[in-house]
């Protein structure tokens, strides 16, 4: 059965076409609350609250305004934002506390792929942290979710054009966080 | 695009900004052809876009990786949903169930045809309303105006000779009216639904005005027999008056001066008689203190016609002048009680003197059965023989004819003929006339199938008759020629029954009135 057949199933109150909807999304939905969010315990927390959200909401869901994955993680970034919004103390990421971000520039190769690779990685999550919600959402969004432009401005709820000069502004500020690592991925690029 | 040397268009490179769009695939179809074939033999630009494309494709990849790392417990599942999920109302849109049973435009055209059929075809619930009290068609009769309380509401009927019942109006609003009261003349119904009093304003074929007052669910009231006046008790000591001419109202005697139950109009409309109870019957305490009154409306002046001597046994209600107002006839609504017939007095309103009547009269709700004739003749019953009372002489004449005992009487406008229900008797031979100076009686027959409950004249030669069906809950109305030989007609039917309550009683002015007119 189609996803649409599925929608409109749990839209006339179908249990089962419901919890199939959540099958399938609940694993994106953590995860694009994790990169929005870099905390395991409250990208759980919002997932769980997005999905509750859209499904007893189902009704109104119009097919004809946006996809189910758009609407779905519209209001997935809109909790995140509520969750960031409503943290006292706000988390600091761990590779932030232990310095990791502080060191990406004195970086240097190991021997092994394996190794350098999982550096890299590190590198990147300190780098995000370091960004702004917003411009992390537009990385997120674009990157993982593979979301257009268009996409991204209605999740967003900004102006394509804003939702364009995020990103850019995002790609730039993680090129200059990430700076030599750039040139060691062309290399591995050049090696593959 | 940024050029250089001699020739920019030859040699140029795109910046930063368009070969990112490019490489995340946001440029326009035209555009990223243009920039393929650039890229192709520029390795400056093929380089950055190289650069470009590996960045963004190790962030995706990394991004993906890293996000793809954790798993989410077992908080996040649909059981946490389930339960709210089965809770009624089914999330779904009014919108959505259309598509479900309208799936395409022809549907909807169909059935928007039948809704339209339904709608020319079927009557409304006026109409079926209407057509369920199948008012007469041919109706030989004087010109009058009926008031019905029907389950569908209060309808409002204007009958004339030779033509059908014509529907001045339906009001579905008044479900549960009471004391219909239409002025002599025709155009005013007066009546109560809760603490309200609706003055209604009845033109020839429309209502032309409509006025609320609000009161007590005690009160009571009488038009004046010019027409001109509604004079009302509010339940809470006022007696008060409506004035037709000018459609306003205003206190004739205030509230602490306790006036209460049915204001009594004289013949000339120029008195008003009335009780004054403290405290009032509504309040859970003995009255200390009973009297009857006479007011003038024109003026306000009131005089205190006679004191009741037993004001914690008795309460004193005056029902009807004499004709020329010299007398009252008074009679103890307590008494009335539990199916006892009441005690009556004389009042001689010239000497303020309240005279015990040898006899009793018969009550049915808050009122008397028997009224007062325009010769000021009313009945009583006095040592289990039937008499006439004159209320002017006090005089009292036993009624030797062996006519049989009325229950509902109405007098003649001449006063000449009293016409009568009699308790008990088969249906369509229930119904009696007597002239009461020649001592006359006979019996007017009507179709059976329905007993004779009340009856009052409509001019000087037909009768209204109220009849109740066998075994059904709803009454009739018919009316009956006396002189012209013509069969009796029913003029409407299915409407309802008369309800008891305290102070009210079963009283057929609850469920319908009727009141012939000059038009």
């Amino acid at each position: 059965m189609d996803e649409i057949s599925v929608i409109r199933r749990a839209q006339e109150g179908d249990e089962r076409a419901a919890r199939s909807l959540f099958d399938t999304y609940q694993l994106r939905t953590y995860r694009l609350a994790y990169g929005l969010l870099s905390d395991t315990a409250d990208a759980e927390e919002v997932a769980q609250d997005a999905l509750t959200y859209a499904l007893l909401n189902i009704h109104r869901y119009n097919p004809e305004l946006s996809s189910f994955s758009t609407w779905l993680h519209t209001i997935t970034v809109s909790r995140s934002r509520d969750k960031r919004r409503r943290k006292v103390l706000p988390s600091v990421p761990l590779t932030q506390w232990l310095g990791i971000g502080n060191q990406l520039r004195d970086y240097t190769p190991g021997p092994e792929a394996k190794f350098m690779h999982r550096e890299v990685k590190s590198g990147l999550t300190a780098a995000m942290d370091q960004l702004s919600p917003k411009l992390r959402e537009a990385i997120v969004l674009r990157f993982y979710a593979d979301c257009t432009y268009k996409e991204m401005g209605e999740i967003m709820e900004c102006s394509l054009n804003t939702a364009r000069s995020r990103l850019r502004l995002a790609i730039e500020k993680l090129r200059v966080q990430l700076g030599d690592e750039q040139v060691r991925w062309l290399a591995t690029e050049t090696i593959r | 695009m940024v050029g250089h040397g001699n020739d920019p268009l030859k040699d140029f490179h795109y910046d930063e900004n368009t070969l990112e769009e490019y490489v995340l695939g946001q440029l326009l179809p035209d555009e990223e052809d243009t920039i393929r074939q650039h890229i192709s033999h520029c390795p400056l630009c093929r380089a950055r876009v190289t650069d470009i494309q590996v960045f963004c494709r190790e962030l995706t990849s990394e991004l993906r990786s890293t996000l793809e790392q954790p798993q989410p417990g077992p908080a996040l599942s649909f059981d946490h949903i389930a339960p709210e999920w089965r809770k009624p109302p089914r999330r779904v849109t009014l919108l959505y169930r259309l598509e479900q049973v309208m799936p395409s435009a022809s549907s909807v055209f169909f059935i928007g045809l039948l809704v339209a059929a339904f709608l020319l075809l079927i009557p409304s619930s006026d109409t079926v309303a209407l057509r369920s009290l199948e008012l007469v068609k041919n109706y030989q009769g004087p010109p009058a105006v009926v008031a019905a309380s029907t389950d569908s509401g209060l309808i409002i009927v204007q009958l004339s000779s030779g033509s059908g019942a014509q529907v001045i109006d339906h009001l579905s609003y008044l479900d549960n009216p009471r004391n219909l009261q239409i002025s002599p003349d025709g155009h005013w119904l007066a009546l109560q639904q809760g603490r309200t009093l609706h003055i209604i304003a009845i033109e020839h074929s429309s209502i032309r005005a409509h006025m609320r007052i609000p009161l007590n669910e005690t009160a009571d009231w009488a038009w004046s027999p010019d027409s001109q006046t509604l004079a009302y008790t509010d339940g809470a000591g006022q007696l008060a008056i409506f004035d037709t001419a000018t459609q306003t109202h205003y206190v004739l005697v205030p509230a602490d001066e306790h006036a209460w139950g049915k204001p009594v109009w004289s013949n000339d409309s120029r008195q008003i008689a009335y009780a004054s109870v403290e405290p009032l019957p509504t309040v859970d305490a003995t009255p200390s203190r009973q009297s009857i009154w006479r007011v003038n409306p024109a003026t306000g002046y009131r005089v205190e016609l006679a004191h009741n001597p037993n004001p914690g046994e008795s309460l004193l209600l005056a029902t009807a002048w004499s004709q020329n107002a010299d007398a009252l006839l008074v009679w103890d609504i307590n008494t009335s009680t539990g199916g006892n017939l009441p005690t009556i007095y004389r009042l001689d309103v010239l000497a303020h003197r309240l005279e015990s009547v040898a006899g009793q009269s018969l009550a049915q709700g808050n009122q008397l059965a028997w009224p007062v004739s325009s010769r000021s003749i009313t009945f009583a019953v006095n040592q289990d023989q039937l008499t006439t009372l004159d209320l002017s002489r006090g005089t009292q004449t036993p009624i030797l004819d062996a006519i049989p005992w009325p229950q509902n009487l109405a007098w003649s406008p001449n006063g000449a003929w009293a016409a009568y229900t009699v308790p008990g008797a088969a249906g369509g031979k229930g119904l009696y006339q007597y002239a009461v100076f020649e001592g006359e009686f006979r019996q007017i027959e009507l179709p059976g199938g329905a007993t004779e409950k009340a009856v009052s004249w409509a001019g000087p030669e037909h009768l209204f008759v109220i009849r109740q069906p066998h075994n059904t809950s709803f009454c009739e109305l018919w009316i009956v020629p006396l002189t012209t030989g013509e069969a009796p007609q029913r003029i409407l039917t299915y409407a309802r029954l008369p309800q008891t309550g305290p102070y009210i009683g079963w009283r057929w002015q609850d469920v319908l009135a009727m009141q012939v007119t000059a038009r």
